[in-house]
């Protein structure tokens, strides 16, 4: 058994020897700032994520966008109707796909980039305080899911492996 | 209980319509637009269309709205599916593209606003076998502005100048595969030729760095330049790009033309604070005659923002252009490459005014640089008896205007 869990050990060592692990990186997000920022800065790779660093050469943009399915679009406008007939008592009822987009930039210039997709419904009143940042709850429990995704994808990009390689070459290696 | 059944109803009829539209939208062309019965789509022909990436990358984040608004990728995926409509292999391609196709197809967008339309207009060359014209014209489409859906306009827009462009070419070419062979490239396509000659994407400064006559200047003024003219007094060259690094922002290029004179690297690039530094750049083209401009100030300080790397701060004042150019100690050394400035718009809404905060490339990055990819540089070392004149003049001589095209 010991054998075993030294193995184990050694491979997960290896494992984290062989993983990128990013210089300084300044955090810029559109939406769920504190929530994605949190999840990212917990993972090795992203150790260095800093929401301080203006003047940062390497930038992770995390951003947002709707995008509105055909379904919805006649739903949505259907739901607006109801919704301001009954003078916000009925909640406006929206469909279409949320789209969370992570990039990477060097010096201003997109490295590399990742969008995750998926469609939520959403009832929006609009007399009630909105904690989810307008995702809706299932909306940001999923937007925070894709930090995972992310990383996950972002650890085996050689573009990135070759920016950390090229960061230690110039200025060593990070602190962080 | 019969005002949610009328409710439903309304919902499920405009659910209906609208999907009509979407699947009439891909497949139908504008009103007035007609392909020639006989004419089969897609054409069997392969093409490859090159917009400039500039375009197909823009976006913007209206705070109003709240998310972001996407006319380059409304424009890639209309034209997509429009290419996909009327050819049997088509792609969106760069400039530097080597696969062989049978038209090569440049598109220059306009985007304009106008009562309550979004307007594109499409510039368009066919070319064929060497680098032969084989059509060329203009086609604009206006689509009414959608507030809800804004990236929607403009893919509207750009869906029907596709459309009205793709069906010029297939009536008027009438192409297929054996009239068409694919053989041509846009690489072997001569730069000057498919980029917009009159209106240059980007402007900045370079500066000769060996006898050979290659170039230095900051990697973000060749951002994705499918032609970059460098221009020195009355005589201009063309250029390859030998060596990039968007992370230390500095890139070599070739003209191909011997220098007489360049600028040499400070020995250990030792920065003394508060020394006498002249930058020469070419800001604000073509507001600004195309001479260079000299300005003078000082090392202000060895760092530069808060997690900035390799950069200090010099205090000579730089515009939109200066970029590249070349920070030069009264020795004649190069100290610097001018890189960027502090913002004046966010530090205005806290009621402060930065005055001459820029920021330039340390020269022991350059020398890394230039020794990682094998570029010949000189070296010397401080020289303290240095004076203006000689600072100036060594800047002077060896700077040029950057002109980036796509």
């Amino acid at each position: 058994m010991k054998f075993r869990a030294a193995a184990i050990a050694l491979a997960f060592l290896a494992n984290v020897a062989g993983a990128t692990v990013l210089p300084p990186v300044a955090y810029n997000g559109s939406v769920a700032g504190d929530e994605l920022y949190t999840l990212l800065k917990a993972d090795p790779m992203f150790a260095g994520l800093s929401k301080d660093l203006v003047g940062c050469p390497i930038v992770l943009r995390v951003t947002h966008s709707f995008v509105m399915t055909a379904g919805g679009k006649a739903s949505g406008l259907a739901s607006a109707i109801w919704s301001g007939g009954t003078l916000g008592l009925l909640p406006v009822v929206t469909n279409n796909d949320l789209v969370i987009t992570y990039e990477v930039l060097v010096n201003g210039t997109v490295l590399t980039t990742y969008a995750y997709q998926r469609n939520f419904t959403r009832a929006v009143n609009i007399w009630a305080n909105d904690t989810t940042y307008g995702l809706g709850k299932d909306g940001l429990e999923w937007a925070k899911g894709t930090v995972t995704q992310f990383v996950a994808q972002a650890a085996k990009d050689p573009k990135l492996a070759d920016l950390a390689s090229e960061y230690q070459f110039y200025f060593g290696a990070p602190s962080n | 209980m019969r005002g949610l059944k009328v409710g439903s109803v309304v919902t499920a009829t405009l659910l209906v319509v609208t999907l009509l539209k979407v699947a009439h939208a891909a497949n139908t062309l504008p009103p007035g637009v007609t392909i020639p019965k006989d004419l089969k789509l897609p054409v069997d022909v392969s093409v490859a269309a090159y917009v400039p990436s500039h375009f197909r990358k823009e976006r913007f984040f209206p705070r109003d709205l709240g998310y972001w608004v996407e006319p380059g990728k409304a424009l890639d995926d209309s034209l997509g599916a429009v290419l996909k409509q009327f050819f049997t292999k088509a792609k969106l391609a760069g400039s530097d593209d080597s696969e062989p196709n049978g038209l090569l197809i440049v598109l220059h967008p306009k985007w304009d606003t106008e009562a309550g339309t979004i307007r594109l207009t499409f510039k368009y060359q066919v070319y064929g076998e060497k680098a032969a014209v084989l059509l060329e014209g203009e086609r604009v489409f206006a689509a009414p502005v959608k507030a809800m859906n804004l990236s929607k306009s403009f893919y509207n827009a750009a869906l029907g100048a596709s459309q009205l462009v793709a069906a010029e070419v297939v009536t008027k070419l009438r192409p297929d595969s054996a009239k068409y062979p694919a053989v041509n490239k846009l690489v072997d396509l001569d730069p000057k030729l498919i980029v917009d000659r009159e209106h240059p994407v980007a402007t900045g400064t370079g500066f000769f760095i060996n006898a050979a006559g290659q170039v230095m200047t900051a990697a973000h003024v060749l951002h994705d330049c499918a032609y970059t003219e460098v221009k020195r007094d009355e005589q201009t060259f063309g250029s390859r790009v030998v060596a990039s690094s968007l992370l230390l922002d500095l890139a070599v290029i070739d003209t191909g033309t011997p220098a007489t004179k360049f600028l040499p690297l400070r020995k250990d690039a030792e920065l003394f604070i508060g020394e006498p530094v002249a930058n020469v750049g070419f800001p604000l083209q073509p507001i600004l005659a195309a001479s260079p401009n000299l300005t003078r100030g000082n090392v202000s300080s060895r760092g530069a923002l808060t997690g900035s790397k390799g950069q200090f701060q010099f205090s000579a004042p730089i515009q939109p252009g200066s970029s590249g150019g070349p920070v030069v100690s009264d020795g004649g050394e190069l100290l610097g490459v001018t890189v960027s400035t502090l913002s004046a718009a966010p530090l205005l809404e806290q009621g402060a005014l930065p005055q001459n905060v820029n920021f330039a490339l340390d020269a022991k990055y350059a020398a890394m640089f230039l020794r990682k990819n094998s570029i010949a540089f000189t070296e010397v070392p401080a020289n303290p008896k240095g004076d203006m004149r000689l600072g100036n003049e060594a800047a002077l001589a060896t700077v040029v205007r950057l002109s980036c095209y796509q």
